[in-house]
């Protein structure tokens, strides 16, 4: 899936990244691993609780999506994440649709970069 | 040695003040929860000395979990929102990251926690004070503590459930206070910092009471809440 063009933010943060894993790769590819697995599910949740509307359950997983995300100095998918859970706290999901598209482009973006950063074969 | 656990419901965020954690030769980390409802058992068995705590899971909150336990460790919150100063600062915690927590800001965090686990520092036994009551010696909970009153060779000791007589001048019980929670804001009332509800020109309302402020007292405040 090719990511929309988002120029301002970064797809990953490397400065954030090195911060994060204060520059243990070993690290870095644990973390990376735990982030794809965790993400994966997360944005299967996500994108049941923007198909059933219900506001409460997608600002707290886009709140948790955002936290993980901007560990990994992942900018763009953390930001979206920002966007969708203000959004869903004041209850207007008129476009969650479309940003829960951009949090997958997003998180595959990400995925591709850390994986490729760290030297992990992709499944 | 501090003994450490850390509380998130995120499994990235809790790795990485793990691997902080692990990198830091004064902390040994004893357990990780990826829920408050889980970090409320490991609590009641294990002694934590320093706890880094996510404020928004599911099921339990960060802070309804520091509200519920009677006695706390030293407490780092760790969040994506800063909208929890206050409340944080109400529940007297050592330090508050915001997520991605950073490597400079944890040491910081860890340093001041260090500081007040020190003798002389700001932590257990310095949270409690014994005074002189009706012959006795007891137990104060300075926590509880709201504000206190000069009468005399006495003080009255105000505190949320009621008050107490106290043998003890206000300048001898003034020196055993914490400066950081305690201001005197006249030669007879002292007050504590963090229940101060609004101040003006001559008087502060400490939860629902009016106490006078002196000129003195009045700049001592104004120079401690700036500190804020």
């Amino acid at each position: 899936m090719m990511a929309p063009a988002e120029p301002d933010v970064p797809a990953i943060d490397y400065a954030q990244l090195e911060e994060s894993t204060l520059g243990d790769n070993d690290f870095g590819r644990e973390l990376t691993a735990i982030f794809v697995q965790q993400t994966h599910e997360q944005l299967a949740r996500i994108r049941a609780a923007q198909a059933a509307g219900n506001a409460a359950a997608l600002r707290a997983l886009t709140h948790r999506l955002k936290g993980g995300a901007g560990a990994l100095g992942a900018g763009r998918l953390s930001a979206e994440a920002a966007r969708l859970e203000e959004e869903a706290e004041r209850g207007e999901l008129g476009a969650a649709g479309g940003r829960v598209e951009r949090l997958e482009a997003f998180f595959d973006e990400a995925r591709r970069e850390l994986e490729h950063h760290f030297g992990v074969a992709a499944p | 040695m501090m003994r450490c656990a850390v509380v998130d419901d995120d499994e990235v965020c809790r790795r990485l003040l793990m691997h902080y954690i692990d990198q830091h030769e004064g902390l040994r980390l004893v357990a990780s929860c990826a829920s408050a409802i889980e970090a409320a058992n490991v609590l009641r068995r294990e002694g934590i000395d320093l706890l880094f705590l996510d404020v928004e899971m599911p099921g339990m909150s960060g802070l309804e979990l520091l509200r519920a336990m009677a006695e706390r460790p030293q407490v780092v919150l760790v969040t994506g929102k800063e909208g929890y100063a206050l409340e944080a600062f109400d529940l007297e915690v050592t330090d508050y990251l915001l997520k991605p927590a950073q490597h400079a800001a944890f040491l910081r965090a860890v340093a001041r926690a260090e500081r007040r686990a020190a003798p002389g520092g700001r932590s257990g036994s310095d949270r409690h004070l014994f005074v002189r009551h009706e012959g006795r010696l007891v137990k104060l909970d300075l926590a509880q503590v709201r504000r206190i009153e000069a009468r005399g060779d006495y003080v009255y000791v105000h505190t949320a459930s009621g008050s107490r007589l106290v043998h003890s001048t206000m300048k001898a019980l003034e020196a055993k206070l914490p400066p950081d929670d305690f201001v005197r804001v006249h030669r007879s009332h002292i007050v504590r910092v963090d229940q101060i509800v609004d101040l003006d020109e001559a008087t502060v309302v400490v939860g629902r009471d009016v106490v006078p402020l002196s000129e003195a007292g009045r700049a001592e405040l104004l120079r401690r809440l700036r500190t804020l």
